[in-house]
């Protein structure tokens, strides 16, 4: 059962919006966008187009994994959240080892350099 | 055209001489090796060769190694870079080859699967797996998405500009040539298994495969 009123449609499109825009980002690789945003933004905004347009198809599935009662709901929701801050974990250690390497790859250069400079001023005398 | 050979290397102290001295050889004279953290004899069995000698304090990985040699490459004015592997698989004659191609191309690919090479099963196998993600990824067709034999010309050096740091890399270069619009030709290459470089434990496995994987899509 799809409710096809103007809130519905106008939240659809700010959502569809919403996507298009952080995909797009994410294509060009913008500063600060990360796969994890990426992937967080869709879910949101799917998960509310979701309910919003199909307010009865949602409380069948929710019905249908159980996530109907309250503590099932409760439950239900605390997964997503662990699945969630697990991304988050990974994104942040993805980050961390990128840091790591420029700063190992910057000292690296470093004494390269000096090391170049070294060769060159033996070479010269 | 002046090519300088970038050479990823971690514990490949058994073999780094002999690989050296065989490039050396055949003319090669520009070589930087990245000795990426190596925690075996490596670094002092560099030392003792003519070659331009670049350290990193801590293990980042095949990508992130090269990704620093094309620096210090950069820095010595090279507009020619061809990279390959410090365990002697691959056979210095081949280096030739790839650079009369990059007279027309800005990146050339060297495949181990364009010529009749005795390859392992589970290798071909993992390959044409490798291969097929690559595709569906990052949108070029290759035989031999994980060959670290490769040449960048000037074109590609300036304009490839990638941040993974593990084995990932070789993928993530062929995304960026589907990216950028680069003109890239597969050249078949020698290879040779030896059991050193067989039984490396560095080498890529199932796990650090899965690895590689999940990184490649998450990166992309």
């Amino acid at each position: 059962m799809t409710h096809s009123s103007p809130y519905v449609i106008t939240i659809g499109i700010i959502a569809i919006f919403f996507i298009l825009d952080r995909v797009l980002k994410f294509l060009r690789r913008e500063p600060r966008q990360s796969f994890f945003k990426l992937v967080s933004i869709i879910f949101i905004w799917i998960v509310v187009i979701m309910i919003i347009a199909f307010p009865v198809s949602v409380k069948k599935v929710l019905r249908m994994v159980g996530a109907d009662t309250d503590l099932n709901t409760l439950v239900f929701i605390g997964f997503l959240f662990v699945i969630l801050a697990f991304l988050r974990l990974l994104g942040i250690i993805e980050k961390l080892e990128r840091d790591i390497t420029h700063i190992v790859r910057e000292e690296a250069i470093r004494d390269f350099r000096h090391s170049l400079q070294v060769r060159k001023k033996r070479y010269e005398s | 055209m002046k090519p300088v050979i970038v050479i990823p290397v971690f514990n490949e102290g058994q073999v780094i001489a002999a690989v050296v001295k065989g490039l050396q050889k055949k003319g090669f004279r520009e070589i930087i090796i990245v000795d990426d953290g190596s925690t075996d004899s490596t670094w002092d069995q560099c030392r003792k060769l003519k070659v331009y000698l670049v350290h990193h304090s801590l293990n980042r990985g095949k990508g992130a190694a090269i990704q620093t040699g094309i620096q210090v490459a950069k820095l010595l004015n090279a507009d020619t870079v061809v990279t390959f592997d410090g365990d002697g698989q691959h056979i210095a004659d081949d280096i030739k080859r790839l650079l009369q191609q990059l007279r027309y191309h800005d990146v050339v690919i060297g495949s181990r699967f364009l010529k009749r090479n005795t390859i392992p099963l589970i290798r071909r196998f993992a390959n044409i797996l490798g291969n097929i993600i690559t595709y569906l990824v990052c949108g070029i067709p290759v035989t031999d998405s994980q060959c670290g034999l490769r040449a960048y010309g000037k074109n590609a050096l300036d304009s490839i500009n990638l941040d993974t740091e593990r084995y990932e890399y070789d993928s993530q270069v062929l995304a960026e040539i589907h990216r950028l619009r680069l003109r890239y030709i597969e050249v078949p290459v020698h290879v040779k298994y030896t059991q050193y470089s067989l039984h490396k434990s560095t080498k890529q496995g199932v796990s650090s495969g899965f690895a590689t994987l999940f990184k490649l899509l998450v990166s992309s």
